[in-house]
């Protein structure tokens, strides 16, 4: 475990002696990248997109295992799992690293019977903020992000034909008396409001 | 395959007194899966009731259009389960017989055949038998809905999920979701995740 750590820990040292890197600059790209590296012994292809300030770097064939490794080493604020509307394994978590907000998706594709071993791919998302409360706001944000993504994406794969009454029964099941009574509470307001 | 179901319904004409629960009628329903594909099955298991089957080693090909273009099902649903399995359920009829057959596909493992379920009664009249169809397809939706919503990760906040379910079903619906929520609650004793 501990040979997992030393690629949490050169990040940490990178963020200590570069307090200036913007969450935009290169060298902090590549030392994001550098850490994602620390775990796997294959070479990562990556692209990186920039959105505002926030950086996105993209690694495909990044391997099966490298979400649990990286979720056990930084011990997210939030964190799910999931087989999405194609049938693919989806591990998305939001975590803190430093002044760093990480928000990493790694997903496993769907392998049919005789095909090759699907290519997983994994996104990190990150964003670096010296300010600590714009950091815990940006942290919370990103929670909500994942939150409202999840459950955007959970709720799209319910059939749109599917009758009301068969879903909210199934809803009730899942998600237990208490839950579905703040979901029906919510629900009404909601559409009051819309 | 059309063979098969000839056969079946040939089997039928001239069996009347295999009704269900009799070990002719699920001897029968037998060999007219069987008819449906060029190999044998590795196991068939017929309950003690003799009207439910389970058969491993389904051809993959059987659900998708074969079944479907022959028996032209009352209902059809393909869904995932929480474990990555691909899930056809379709309800038909061949003459007097109402099958409610479940496929269930191995998503992940390489070594996994397809296995159907498939629950059989022979009702002779037309009325009744319309009605068991309904009642079967209402069943198979909430089975449906179940399974969707069990791949949807519990830990959700509900408020965000009570956002995104207005969103899929819309202000009105939105309403009777939440009053069927409800009402569902009453129906349910023990709730799974309190």
């Amino acid at each position: 475990m501990n040979t997992m750590k030393k690629p949490l820990a050169c990040l940490h040292a990178f963020l200590a002696a570069n307090p200036k890197s913007g969450s935009k600059s290169e060298e902090l790209v590549s030392a994001v990248l550098a850490f994602v590296q620390g775990y796997h012994s294959l070479k990562f292809e990556r692209s990186q997109v920039t959105l505002g300030d926030i950086s996105k770097i993209e690694i495909s064939d990044s391997g099966r295992e490298i979400a649990d490794w990286l979720e056990g080493d930084l011990e997210p604020l939030a964190r799910y799992s999931y087989v999405d509307g194609e049938c693919a394994n989806v591990t998305r978590f939001v975590a803190k690293v430093g002044q760093l907000v990480l928000t990493v998706c790694h997903i496993t594709p769907w392998s049919g019977k005789n095909e090759p071993d699907p290519m997983c791919r994994l996104a990190i998302d990150f964003q670096r903020i010296g300010n600590r409360s714009k950091f815990n706001t940006a942290a919370r944000q990103a929670v909500e992000r994942l939150n409202h993504d999840v459950c955007a994406e959970c709720v799209n794969r319910i059939p749109a034909q599917m009758p009301v009454a068969t879903v909210a029964e199934a809803v009730a099941k899942r998600f237990g008396r208490a839950t579905a009574k703040y979901m029906a509470k919510g629900l009404r307001s909601s559409s009051r409001k819309a | 395959m059309k063979i098969a179901i000839d056969n079946f319904r040939a089997f039928l004409a001239t069996n009347p007194a295999a009704v269900t629960g009799t070990a002719a009628l699920a001897e029968a329903v037998k060999s007219l899966f069987q008819g449906f594909q060029a190999f044998p099955f590795e196991g068939i298991d017929v309950d003690a009731s003799h009207s439910d089957l389970t058969i491993v080693g389904v051809s993959r090909r059987l659900p998708d259009y074969r079944l479907e273009d022959e028996v032209k099902p009352y209902g059809k649903h393909v869904s995932f389960d929480s474990d990555g399995d691909e899930i056809t359920d379709m309800i038909f009829a061949i003459e007097d017989v109402v099958f409610n057959a479940s496929f269930s596909a191995p998503g992940y493992s390489d070594d996994g055949d397809i296995q159907l379920d498939v629950h059989f009664e022979r009702i002779d009249d037309a009325a009744e038998r319309r009605k068991r169809l309904a009642a079967l397809m209402e069943e198979v939706v909430g089975l449906v809905a179940d399974r969707v919503l069990q791949s949807i990760p519990s830990t959700l906040p509900p408020a965000v999920l009570a956002q995104a379910l207005i969103k899929k079903f819309g202000p009105v619906e939105g309403h009777e979701f939440a009053q069927s929520v409800l009402a569902a609650q009453d129906k349910i004793e023990t709730p799974i995740h309190a």
